[in-house]
């Protein structure tokens, strides 16, 4: 089984779990498609024997040449060619479409399965081009290239056939030059499409630069490197300049060496056939035709290869992306919950698992966990906590607070040890019951684009529009947007830069209580956060946190002194425990902490208000 | 001046610079269609003369080459002459349309190079105001995907159109020279095919603009699912995900469709259009052919003509539709040219080598709006080699004193002299060479840790940088990687501490020395002790080298010669820290709050609340 790694299977393979995927529903497309490019292949083989037939019979008996037929034959075989161009063209079209769609669809909701120590090893620049890019060109080969199969290896056949009945030796001659014509054909189609994506690569090396020097033009200036930066980013233009000539004098070389190539088999044909035809035993008809199909051999040629090419340098990809979909999620419902949730569903029970709703009590029993199974970054955890409490976790960053979150909410299971809810390990509930009576605030706040009237209601897609300003009037954020000129329709672009991000973190606060959770997590925000919404935001704390219970990761000291419980970690283990008043007295680790942050919050005071 | 025009001015100018390279292709590709034009010609005069022995009129250069080697009876018996020939031509056409590539595509490439090369170091010449205002990003964008499209537009359809309309021009008039009838025959449909995709293309650009959002929403989605992964788990949002996603996919799909719809239109029904015209040769050509008004050699050359012309023809039509696309990445890319450079001008003059580190401040007043100063009348004087402190709250202007005196603004009310020098008087880059600044965000770029500390002084020994890093107390911590010096930092390699990154900065200026060094608040994420160590090495310098640091620290404050305070754009109170922390004022506020005694904790706490201003939970 693939925990989670992303497994690379072999290059066939690959393949083969791919034209399986996409074989088997769109098998119909498949084979019409087929019979058209064969059909195709025919009509456009059969146009010059029409020419053939019409020069002999002009040469053979001149002003009584029937024109009028050849008109008619000549006209049927156009418009079937039209309609059949027209035909395979939304085929071959609708097939690349449906592919398209249907590889990310399924790469989507298999990501949406996985769990977060995928997401932790993987960027999420690489899975968008994953998803992106990479079926975009599978489609693309696999729909074009197919028809260009299909159509081209037939045309190829059918005009050696014909080459051969017309006259074998002349035939025999054009034949034998077409190995090294495909070997020429494929040797340009490699080596363009390599060339190609140096040339990518180097260009997104420009746009790094771009973007690193745009970002660091302070630091430059100030160390006056501005002709050192320039002398480099030389280096990077000139490389992109090789290689961009390269490839484009590749691709200009690739038609002039294939012509020539058609040229000798024409050449071959007016020396040989007209010494043919001057002894009487070719007609002229046959001689052109010779000439015409030996120029009709490259477009199918050119076709075939360069789409065996891309075929080739395709693999890659279509090995990402199986092996992204081959990935299996690591936290998952087991099955006898799984079981339990179908006859919730069935029975109507209140919760999708059928289990007890309210939550009286927390519990980590000797829980411990690792990123990795060698670096344990929490140890021997315990911890009890009753219905409607307040925890306060303090300690340095990297202690393990955030991991302490992370398992409650289930995003990584425990290595050792259990989480007990209700007093029944929580791998006995369903995720999605868990996670429905959650509301996270996270320390770098996240909004979708779209209104803020809809990021508020993401955690409450049923709430009314009354609902979403009782979530934003409970903590503060309904007179800040109301200010805004377009209040709740407000459009929250791309990353959120158009608002502050104390506003994010108010908005996003709003979207965490609106759901009414049991458990609510938050990761506090001390920095980026003005002074003015951090009054906004204490002030409305104490009203959230009420009635549920609370872990809060906490940095501030209102927050901290007034939590019911207040846990000190120190890299990774509990090292001190109780209340505000309790732990003072104890003068240790948390006095210190206290102290100091006293301090700092002092000073942010005095720095800000001036 | 037209705005348009001007839009393109940049293009004018660098497509200008290499008309030697633009006309000598334009030769060549007239060659080569001269030469693809003798092709069919060869297998039509063997045909006429040879084969079906048909009188020639016209004294082509062909016929008489013919008539010089021997006439038709020669060249009947040695026919590999003519097959030959066709092979020597068409040899000759590839290698000089592959010279016009050659020629065409330097010019692109030199034109592209230079403009990348132009856009890089316009970047680093912008005005501060203008870099603060502008969204990075976008300035990004314009110099790279916008840059792509004009690379693609001068390097393919330019390439391509330019090729069609001189083949055209080639070709024709020997055409019509050959034989006007057929020529007429041949060529009628060209116009209407042009026109055809010319328009169809132009009805469907919206088409194509709708797929192309339809394709980035759909990127939105998947990238906004993704960064905000951890809020959609939170809330159990997958399913509503999945949907929001479908939606998008089928959005997609759809237009896709569409646009695949039009296609097949368009490409069926043009094909139709120049099969037509190929028909109209085969037919028409045969007719005339059997009546005699054109020999069988010239129907025979007149089918391949034809077919030479007409795809080209269609293709130019999608073309020049599709130009409008480059037009618009043109203009984008000259509104980032024509921003504002830091003005230079001739008069201004270097600061000699060995320029003393006294600095005066003089009436100095700046702001970015006239009724909105950031420093109101700042006056100070500092001699070489004092050690000052600059403490005060966010936005008092201390960061706008240090951008002055970098020359990263310039200022108009007062004076500011460096070693008796006025500022304004003197080169950018030689103010910033004799002044050696942290600013307050550390920036690294993604390179080893040698090419990052050496970064404002690459000739420096590697001895000398570890006496840097030594002072900046950085060494210990960059030996202790396993890469040592060679670490590469940033996105692809290891990521440092705030800490790290300031002591890292820190020693990349010193590196450089300089009579005067300006940290901004450059070691508030190094400890106590670090800083405590990096300031006794920076005091070795102490007499020579003027140092200026802006600090929330008073145990920085207590080392310095001289303390200012700075408030709303003034200099509120200055002198040493003995003096200052007596008298009630801001800075003894920061000192009460910094030295708080472990008894005085709780008291502090209490007067705190009382007065309601420190703390406004209970």
């Amino acid at each position: 089984m693939n925990q989670e790694q992303n497994s690379t299977p072999s290059k066939r393979g690959a393949w083969k779990t791919l034209f399986y995927m996409v074989y088997r529903p769109q098998k119909r497309v498949f084979h019409i498609l087929l019979v058209a490019a064969l059909i195709t292949a025919g009509i456009d083989a059969s146009f010059t024997l029409v020419t053939k037939a019409l020069v002999d019979d002009i040469v053979a008996h001149g002003l009584q040449a029937d024109l009028i037929r050849y008109a008619w034959m000549y006209g049927g075989l156009v418009l079937a060619l039209v309609g059949f161009i027209w035909m395979f063209i939304r085929l071959a079209g609708g097939l690349s479409t449906a592919l398209m769609y249907d590889l990310r669809k399924q790469s989507f909701e298999h990501l949406q399965r996985l769990s977060f120590r995928f997401f932790d090893n993987h960027a999420v620049g690489w899975l968008l081009a994953r998803i992106t890019s990479d079926t975009q060109r599978i489609a693309n080969v696999v729909a074009w290239g197919t028809l260009d199969l299909f159509w081209g290896v037939p045309y190829l056949v059918a005009i050696f056939g014909i080459l051969i009945y017309l006259d074998w030796q002349l035939g025999l001659v054009v034949l034998a030059l077409f190995p090294f014509l495909a070997g020429v054909a494929m040797w340009f189609n490699i080596r363009i499409l390599d060339s190609s994506r140096r040339l990518r690569k180097t260009n997104s090396r420009i746009t790094a630069v771009y973007n690193e020097s745009i970002a660091g033009v302070q630091t430059s200036k100030v160390l006056v490197r501005e002709d050192e930066n320039l002398n480099e980013f030389q280096k990077d233009t000139g490389k992109m300049y090789r290689q961009s000539m390269h490839n484009l004098l590749l691709t200009s070389a690739f038609f002039p060496f294939v012509n020539v190539f058609v040229s000798i088999a024409t050449g071959a044909a007016l020396w040989l056939g007209g010494t043919a035809v001057l002894a009487g035993t070719l007609t002229l008809g046959t001689l052109v035709a010779f000439m015409a199909y030996a120029r009709a051999l490259m477009d199918p040629m050119l076709e075939v290869s360069e789409k065996l090419a891309e075929l080739q340098r395709t693999t890659a990809c279509v090995e990402r992306v199986i092996g992204l979909l081959e990935v299996e999620p690591e936290i998952v419902d087991s099955e006898s919950v799984q079981r339990c949730m179908d006859r919730a569903l069935v029975e109507g029970a209140t919760t999708v698992d059928g289990g007890v709703d309210e939550i009286q009590e927390i519990e980590f029993r000797d829980v411990s966990f690792g990123y990795k199974p060698d670096e344990i970054v929490l140890r021997d955890f315990n911890l009890t906590v009753p219905a409607g409490a307040t925890v306060a976790l303090v300690g340095a960053t990297g202690s393990g607070k955030s991991t302490i979150a992370s398992l409650l909410c289930r995003f990584y299971e425990p290595t050792e040890g259990q989480i007990l809810i209700n007093g029944q390990d929580y791998r006995e509930r369903s995720l999605a019951w868990l996670q429905s009576n959650l509301g996270i605030v996270l320390q770098t706040p996240f909004l979708f684009s779209g209104t803020i009237r809809s990021n508020i209601r993401y955690g409450n897609l049923n709430a009314s529009d009354e609902q979403v300003e009782a979530a934003a009037k409970a903590v503060n954020v309904h007179d800040i947007i109301m200010q805004m000129e377009k209040g709740y329709e407000t459009v929250v672009q791309e990353g959120g830069n158009n608002l502050s991000t104390g506003q994010k973190q108010l908005i996003s606060f709003a979207r965490a209580i609106i759901g009414n959770p049991q458990i609510l997590v938050m990761d506090e925000a001390t920095s980026s956060v003005d002074t003015q919404t951090e009054h906004w935001l204490q002030e409305s704390l104490q009203t959230v946190l009420d009635g549920r219970i609370s872990f809060v990761i906490a940095h501030r000291l209102s927050t901290i002194r007034s939590a019911d419980m207040i846990l000190v970690i120190d890299a990774g283990r509990l090292v001190e425990q109780g209340t505000h008043e309790s732990l003072l007295a104890e003068r240790g680790r948390y006095y210190q902490l206290y102290r100091k942050q006293y301090q700092t919050e002092s000073e942010e005071q005095l720095l800000h208000s001036g | 001046m037209n705005p348009s025009k001007h839009h393109h001015r940049i293009l004018v100018d660098l497509i200008r610079n290499k008309r030697w390279h633009y006309l000598g292709s334009v030769v060549a590709v007239a060659i080569a269609s001269y030469f693809m034009f003798l092709v069919p010609t060869i297998g039509k005069v063997v045909i006429d003369r040879v084969i079906t022995d048909t009188p020639e009129s016209d004294g082509g250069f062909l016929n008489r080459a013919i008539d010089w080697a021997g006439g038709a009876e020669t060249l009947s018996e040695h026919l590999w002459w003519a097959g030959l020939a066709i092979v020597v031509t068409t040899a000759l056409a590839g290698a000089f349309m592959y010279l016009k590539d050659y020629l065409a595509s330097r010019a692109c490439e030199d034109t592209l190079k230079d403009l990348r090369e132009r856009l890089f170091a316009h970047l680093h010449r912008l005005t501060e105001g203008y870099l603060n205002n502008a969204d990075s990003g976008d300035i990004v964008q314009r110099c790279t995907s916008d840059m792509d499209t004009l690379r693609q537009f001068l390097t393919r359809q330019v390439m391509d159109m330019g090729r069609t309309v001189v083949l055209v021009c080639i070709l024709v008039p020997l055409m019509f020279a050959a034989s006007p009838v057929m020529a007429a025959v041949s060529l009628f449909m060209l116009p209407v095919v042009f026109v055809y995709a010319w328009v169809y293309f132009g009805r469907i650009k919206s088409l194509f603009q709708e797929v192309d959002e339809a394709e980035g929403d759909l990127t939105t989605i998947v990238q906004e699912n993704l960064t905000g992964i951890r809020v959609v788990r939170a809330f159990a949002r997958q399913e509503y995900e999945c949907e929001k996603f479908e939606q998008g996919n089928a959005r997609y799909r759809d237009l896709n469709m569409k646009l695949i719809r039009m296609l097949s239109n368009f490409w069926a029904s043009s094909d139709l259009l120049c099969l037509i015209q190929s028909g109209f040769v085969l037919i028409g050509g045969g007719y005339l052919a059997s009546r005699g008004v054109i020999t069988v050699g010239t129907y025979f050359a007149f089918t391949l003509y034809a077919n030479m012309l007409i795809w080209p023809i269609r293709q130019l039509g999608q073309q020049l539709s599709e130009a409008g696309k480059a037009t618009v990445a043109i203009g984008r890319i000259q509104e980032i040219l024509d921003a504002p450079e830091e003005p230079q001008s001739d008069a201004e003059r270097d600061l000699p080598d060995d320029v003393r580190g006294d600095i005066a401040f003089e009436g100095v007043s700046f702001g970015f709006e006239p009724h909105r100063l950031v420093l109101k009348d700042v006056s100070f004087k500092i001699a070489a080699g004092e050690t000052i402190a600059i403490v005060g709250p966010t936005g008092a202007g201390k960061s706008m004193l240090i951008q002055l005196l970098m020359r990263l603004h310039d200022y108009t009310t007062g004076s500011i002299r460096v070693g008796g020098y006025e500022l304004s008087s003197v080169r950018r880059q030689s103010v910033r060479r004799r002044i050696g600044t942290l600013l307050q965000e550390p920036f690294l770029f993604s390179r080893s840790l040698r090419d990052n500390i050496k970064f404002g002084r690459p000739s420096a020994s590697d001895d000398h940088m570890v006496r840097s890093t030594t002072d900046a107390a950085v060494h210990h911590t960059i030996e202790a990687f396993q890469e040592k010096y060679d670490t590469v930092i940033g996105e692809r390699g290891v990521s440092l501490s705030g800490g790290q990154k300031q002591r890292v900065t820190l020693s990349r200026t010193l590196l450089r020395g300089s009579p005067v060094l300006v940290l901004d608040d450059t070691l508030s994420a190094v400890d106590a002790n670090t800083e405590q160590q990096i300031l006794k090495a920076l005091s070795r310098k102490a007499g020579e080298q003027t140092l200026l640091i802006i600090t929330h620290r008073i145990s920085v404050c207590r080392q310095a010669d001289r303390i200012f305070v700075m408030q709303n754009g003034q200099l509120t109170e200055q002198g040493t820290h003995e003096a200052l922390h007596d008298r009630p004022g801001f800075y003894r506020q920061l000192w009460r709050i910094q030295s708080g005694q472990k008894a005085q904790f709780e008291d502090d706490a209490d007067d705190a609340r009382q007065e309601g201003s420190l703390l406004n939970a209970t």
